[in-house]
């Protein structure tokens, strides 16, 4: 049902694309209303068949969270840029290679994890600052009560760049972009049990760094 | 019951795990502990929020990535999926062979060149008497032309033994030179007188 759906979309926009009016790089309104009623899947069909506008609606649905996953690991503004960029130009050259087996989503969380993992070493000094946290709300919690918020965060953020590549990836997963052990492990390439096993070992650490941390 | 394992502490604090694991956590010391311990740095992770992205950040990021696709070729052209190793039947070894015959041809090509470079069209007008021109002599080395060790020995012997005798400076490469500035014709008698000279049989060097 839902690939007959998806096969007649791409029929429309086979027809479609040849008489739309393109000006200045960008689409008619209508077609892109039409995009963004695309699912996945037949957004990459369309752009495989040579259509960029279609990657254009994918950068747009998932670049918010390719763009936090890539934060996380680097907790720069300019390298969760930088990073993100280079996630989805790969994920451009390499669309053919995309089988719908997985979610795009995941696809696109794999190769952002590679990359960051990749690029990020592990001895990278982890370059948050108090400036970098959120800032302080101006009602509800008192200002004291708010730094040793933003304080702990940063101390969280440099314990979690100091775990193991693959548990800093399933913390990451897990514990900020919130997904599903079924879904870490596809990302990462192991089982399920493999993924929980590497998030308690994650948070044990973390909470051995933390502790020691608080000695200090 | 044994302790919990990693992936049952795990499913606890997921708020999964079946009766059997839960009571267990609750009813064990040592497992509680670890999943409070546990709980608690969950919870401090979680409390970082992380920063949310400047504005205008995001259509920033749809632009670069827009123009730096626009450049990129095609996904779905046929040189691209060679490239990329997607093109059904081709796997790394067939991709790797139109690179390995480039590599071959440059390699054949640069061999043929360099040994053209050893071939050039002598400078020698008329040779007298059959003998070979003095440049094509020099060219084909000591090894091969007895007249060359002559002059290379007269060279070596000027050199070490009679620094300031003759016209001929004192210095290695001197009788080269004084070679290099006859003429043609006086190259090519040169040559002859050489020739004779070692076709004596009392000669010596």
């Amino acid at each position: 049902m839902a690939d007959a759906a998806a096969g007649c979309a791409v029929e429309r926009f086979g027809v479609r694309w040849p008489g739309v009016a393109v000006s200045d790089g960008g689409v008619s309104s209508d077609d892109r209303a039409r995009l963004e009623a695309c699912d996945d899947a037949t957004l990459v069909r369309i752009c495989l068949d040579g259509r960029t506008e279609a990657f254009d609606q994918i950068v747009e649905r998932h670049r918010r969270s390719v763009y936090q996953l890539c934060y996380r690991f680097v907790g720069r503004h300019e390298d969760a840029m930088d990073l993100s960029q280079d996630v989805f130009f790969r994920a451009y050259r390499g669309l053919r290679r995309f089988r719908g087996d997985a979610s795009l989503a995941t696809w696109l969380y794999r190769i952002g994890v590679n990359v960051c993992l990749n690029k990020v070493s592990v001895r990278t000094r982890f370059l948050a600052s108090l400036d970098d946290a959120a800032p302080i709300a101006a009602g509800g919690e008192s200002a004291v009560d708010a730094v040793l918020r933003r304080e702990r965060a940063c101390r969280v953020r440099a314990a979690v760049a100091k775990l193991p590549r693959k548990q800093r990836a399933t913390l990451i997963l897990r514990i900020f972009q919130e997904l599903p052990h079924k879904q870490i492990a596809g990302i990462l390439g192991t089982s399920e049990g493999a993924a929980k096993a590497n998030l308690f070992h994650a948070l044990t650490n973390l909470k051995r760094a933390l502790t020691g941390v608080n000695r200090e | 019951m044994k302790h919990l394992v990693p992936e049952d502490v795990v499913d606890v604090l997921d708020g999964c795990a079946g009766p059997a694991v839960v009571g267990h956590a609750e009813s064990c010391d040592r497992c509680r502990a670890m999943v409070a311990a546990l709980r608690t740095s969950t919870e401090w992770a979680a409390a970082d929020q992380g920063a949310e992205p400047p504005a205008d950040a995001m259509r920033q990021l749809s632009v670069r990535v827009g123009a730096a696709v626009r450049r990129a070729p095609d996904p779905g052209s046929w040189w691209s999926r060679w490239w990329s190793g997607s093109w059904s039947g081709w796997n790394s070894s067939w991709r790797a062979l139109p690179a390995g015959s480039l590599v071959v041809v440059c390699v054949l090509l640069a061999a043929a060149a360099w040994q053209g470079t050893g071939r050039e069209v002598p400078r020698g007008g008329d040779v007298a008497g059959g003998v070979a021109p003095v440049e094509e002599v020099l060219v084909s080395g000591p090894a091969v032309d007895e007249a060359w060790n002559v002059v290379s020995g007269v060279a070596a012997d000027l050199a070490a033994t009679e620094p300031a005798g003759g016209e001929l400076a004192g210095t290695i490469g001197a009788a080269d030179r004084a070679v290099d500035s006859l003429s043609d014709g006086e190259q090519a008698e040169l040559a002859r007188l050489l020739k004779a000279e070692l076709d004596q049989p009392d000669s010596t060097r």
